[in-house]
């Protein structure tokens, strides 16, 4: 799963790794995490609220997975769920946008928006549900990261203001790795990240939305679930919310789940589910060289993209990059085999934006590498922990604005470069990048002409600025 | 004109007279013909010749139908579907190591037959518009249906391929009259946009025709009767044809002019008459401007007046090219000036606001100038526009390979398509491995240039930024060690 880079869904609080957290913001005293589950008879109102942020990635990729399971565990104990997603928007449709502020990075001016549902709407549908006698019984309010902090503490203000007695749970990263931030910032009564048990198998309930999304992530449940289980859940989406896309939401998934995740994608072959598969960032291409067959079931699964993972958790030296990049040729030749097509997007190189200590150059020279090998590159902003930046507010610690820019001697302007030269990488012309370190005439024309100069002609190049005037023979009009 | 023969004449604005009579004497059939190519452009491809005779047959009492079919629907598609051989399957042409797919861009030859069916009444004339020589064949085409259709009506075709190319029309057509040249009578008539159900969106105005230079590769001399002189329309009456436009809800206007700035002052004018009567237009000029008269007081003007992109014709980047084809009028010092210009006069590179031409797919051309031309463009401007080129009867070109394309090669006009690359196998003599994906991939690493957007504007990959110097290092390290 990725994390916390570039808008997408973020930190899930089923990975084990993280620990739960509770905190509690108003009534500390008696607070567990089964208290703070559904019970039978309650009303509950799940809200997805509104993104604070320059841009948004990928706007129908957001989708709260904790808030879905959340719903899916309503109907299992006998509570009623309705969800206010307000990054949710129809398929043509785009995401609407206000612009909040201007923030000036380094001499530049960027917009900040705020994503999703107008404020107003939501005061007026809370308004309706109250008119309508609706009182619920819990509010859970999902923030994925921790920069878009603001969005849940505008949901919160605005549902305490209706219903000023329910409880108010915030759940997700946001809460997890900045409880002191929450529990200062935003209204809630309870802050509160960690694993349900009770939860994290559950498939998620898409039938709350009207209409339903053409896109689902799906959890390995921490690999408590089967893998018929899985693609039950799959082949259920698909044939009753016509969803078609999916992506496993677990992090490291080859890493973790290599069992599990080869029996799904066999069994997905076997039961020959028509749907397609993402990977967004959670399959390395060294798992593809290690376990060269799975391109393959992968791909036989329905496959269509595989965004591999960044290159944050890898060191900063020769060695390891020189290992990369091998890794990712061989991952690239293994996947081309399996049947992606090559320089089409279907496969991407990631590159870590943002790191400390990281040298731009090196990053531009990576991914004209990399693009050369695997067809397209995608450079994903770094999101710096909380520790790596403590005096830069939360808000502006947006791994899109690049927060330890400065601390690497750089500008805004210097990212901007690198992510242009990512958007030449990946251009396409009929569907195909263009491969500048390819070994056919024109590539090798382009490198001659950029050894050359050409941009820079000596002044007898482009001649005479005395042009011959010639006399307009017969006027007539 | 009246009464047909069997056999083909082809006639000029000396021989050919247009008759006339009271109000619906006769009745004409217009005819924009399908189109069959490998790829078509639907923008700024309005019949305006066509349309120019509709006006001054109206005035003659004819009673005038139209069937434009390229006409776009509101999105501004054609409708293509495959062009089929005699079996059934699909036409590909295959060309070395790449093979196209040919189209059959406009109304279907059942759609057609649908709509002659339906007109109120045979017409006595058919006009065929017919204008690049490489699309001959659907003209021809167009007419056997239309024989058949029609077998009294009396056939007239004119437009570029017949002007440029009579003999060959009079061999192939089978037309009742080729008309060879301009129609003096229609030449600075309005267009009828009447004539569509639905007003397009656009309309193309010619103000001048003519041009004093004779570059080889360019036709304008030829379609001009052999003259260099320059003709002007008078400026307001180009501003009214403008407003009898814009009742039609038309604010969209596209210049199409041999040589619209070498009569000084003549476009100016027209642009300031457009300002004075506070107008707002989205103007534009598709073919390119001589960049050494684009004047930053010009440009002023074009900017205020509503024009949204400058097309510069940069061509070639070494004046020794520009010599070669005789274009002495124009080189890379008279593109800068231009260029400078342009954007004091406001308008910003790196958007497609200034745009500029790459020509390539020449006889004996050096690749390696090519792609120093595009190096340049893509630092300088950002927008690159590939034209690939082909050679067009009456060019200097055309006369010089002739005898190549059709007696060496065997070719036929539609053959020499520039898509098609025809002197392919000719530059192969200095570049013995040159394979015509690599023509492909040209045009594609131009596209790649012009679409490699962030934050709206074309990265520079030739810039002083750290990004790009490392990216021209990675480029020559593997130079390097693949030398």
């Amino acid at each position: 799963m990725l994390t916390d880079q570039n808008g997408l869904a973020t930190l899930r609080t089923k990975d084990p790794e993280v620990k739960p957290i509770l905190s509690a913001a108003r009534h500390p005293e008696d607070l567990n995490p089964p208290d703070l589950l559904p019970e039978h008879g309650e009303q509950v109102l799940l809200i997805h609220p509104p993104v604070f942020d320059t841009r948004i990635h990928w706007p129908r990729w957001q989708q709260p997975l904790l808030l879905l399971e959340l719903a899916a565990y309503c109907r299992t104990v006998g509570a009623s769920a309705q969800l206010i997603d307000m990054l949710y928007h129809r398929s043509g449709v785009r995401l609407r946008r206000q612009r909040v502020s201007i923030i000036d990075l380094d001499g530049i001016k960027v917009n900040k928006w705020r994503f999703g549902l107008l404020k107003s709407a939501l005061v007026n549908q809370l308004r309706e549900m109250a008119r309508s006698g609706y009182q619920p019984d819990k509010v859970y309010v999902e923030c994925f990261t921790t920069f878009w902090w603001e969005g849940a503490a505008e949901v919160i203000d605005v549902v305490k203001e209706r219903f000023p007695a329910t409880q108010v749970i915030l759940i997700g990263a946001y809460g997890s790795l900045a409880p002191e931030h929450a529990r200062a910032c935003t209204r809630a009564d309870v802050i509160f990240s960690g694993a349900w048990p009770q939860i994290a198998t559950l498939p998620t309930d898409l039938s709350l939305y009207e209409p339903h999304p053409s896109f689902a992530y799906i959890s390995l449940g921490g690999a408590q679930r089967t893998a018929a289980d899985i693609v039950d859940e799959i082949a259920w989406k698909h044939t009753h919310f016509q969803v078609q896309h999916f992506a496993f939401a677990d992090s490291a998934i080859v890493e973790r789940y290599a069992n599990l995740y080869r029996s799904i994608l066999e069994l997905l072959v076997s039961r020959a589910v028509d749907v397609n598969f993402y990977a967004l960032g959670n399959i390395a291409p060294s798992d593809l060289v290690a376990q060269p067959e799975l391109a393959y079931l992968m791909r036989r699964a329905g496959y269509n993209q595989i965004f591999f993972s960044d290159d944050r958790n890898i060191a900063q030296n020769g060695y390891a990059r020189a290992q990369l990049i091998e890794h990712y040729r061989l991952a690239t030749d293994i996947c081309i085999q399996a049947g992606f097509p090559a320089r089409t997007q279907s496969l991407s190189a990631s590159i870590s934006l943002g790191r400390l200590g990281e040298d731009l150059a090196e990053r531009a020279s990576l991914a004209t590498i990399l693009a050369h090998h695997v067809g397209s590159v995608i450079f994903w902003p770094y999101q710096p922990s909380l520790s790596e930046c403590p005096h830069i507010p939360l808000e502006e610690q947006n791994s899109k604005l690049f927060p330890l820019r400065n601390a690497n001697g750089y500008l805004y302007r210097d990212y901007l470069n690198v992510m242009g030269l990512g958007a030449v990488l990946n251009s396409k012309y009929r569907t195909r990048t263009f491969d500048f370190l390819g070994d056919e005439l024109i590539p090798r024309l382009f490198r001659d002409s950029i050894a050359r100069h050409s941009w820079q002609p000596a002044e007898d190049v482009k001649g005479d600025l005395k042009l011959p005037m010639r006399v307009i023979p017969v006027v007539q009009r | 004109m009246t009464g047909r023969s069997h056999t083909t004449e082809v006639l000029t604005n000396e021989t050919f007279t247009v008759s006339s009579g009271r109000r619906g004497f006769r009745r004409a059939l217009l005819i924009n013909p399908p189109v069959y190519d490998a790829q078509y452009w639907a923008r700024w491809s309005q019949p305006a010749g066509l349309l120019r005779v509709a006006t001054l047959l109206k005035r003659k009492g004819y009673h005038v139908d139209l069937i434009d079919c390229m006409e776009t629907d509101a999105k501004g598609n054609v409708p293509k579907g495959w062009r089929r051989e005699a079996n059934g399957t699909p036409m590909l042409l295959r060309r070395d190591d790449i093979t196209k797919r040919i189209w059959h861009f406009g109304l279907t030859w059942e759609a057609f037959q649908h709509r002659l069916n339906s007109l109120e009444a045979p017409p006595h004339e058919v006009w065929i518009t017919s204008i690049m020589t490489y699309w001959w064949e659907s003209t021809r085409d167009a007419i056997a249906l239309i024989r058949q259709t029609f077998p009294r009506a009396a056939i007239y075709v004119g437009g570029i391929y017949p002007t440029l190319a009579p003999e060959h029309a009079r061999d192939n057509l089978r037309a009742d009259v080729v008309f060879k040249g301009e129609l003096a009578e229609a030449s600075n008539l309005w267009t009828d946009l009447s004539l569509y159900e639905t007003a397009p969106s656009y309309a193309i105005l010619t103000t001048s025709r003519g041009c004093p230079w004779e570059c080889h590769y360019c036709a304008a001399r030829a379609l001009n009767n052999g003259s260099n002189k320059v003709r002007a329309r008078d400026p307001e009456d180009v501003l009214a044809e403008i407003e009898d436009k814009m009742l039609l809800g038309i604010r969209q206007f596209g210049f199409y002019e041999d040589n619209a700035l070498v009569l000084r002052g003549h476009l100016q004018e027209v642009l300031e008459l457009i300002i004075a009567r506070k107008h707002r237009l989205n103007l534009y000029a598709p073919e390119g401007f001589e960049t050494r008269m684009l004047t930053e007081e010009l440009l002023r003007v074009m900017k205020k007046a509503g024009f949204q992109k400058v097309h510069l014709p940069f061509e070639a980047l070494r004046w020794e090219t520009n010599i070669g084809w005789n274009r002495r009028h124009s080189n890379t010092a008279s593109f800068d000036q231009a260029l400078a210009a342009a954007v004091r006069a406001g308008f910003k590179p790196r958007t497609q606001q200034i745009n500029a031409f790459v020509l390539f797919g020449l006889p004996d051309e050096k690749l390696e100038d090519i792609m120093d031309s595009v190096l340049y463009v893509h630092h300088t401007v950002g927008s690159i526009i590939p034209m690939l080129f082909t050679p067009v009867p009456g060019t200097h070109i055309y006369q010089e390979q002739a005898d190549y394309l059709h007696r060496e090669r065997g070719w036929d006009l539609q053959d020499l398509n520039g898509k098609f690359l025809p002197f392919l196998e000719y530059n192969r003599r200095h570049y013995p491995g040159l394979r015509a994906s690599d023509y492909l991939q040209m045009e594609a690493l131009m596209s790649i240039l012009n679409d490699g957007k962030f934050l709206s504007r074309a990265v520079d990959l030739c810039d002083e930024s750290s990004a790009s110097a490392a990216f021209r290092e990675t480029l020559q390290l593997a130079r390097v060690a693949l030398t």
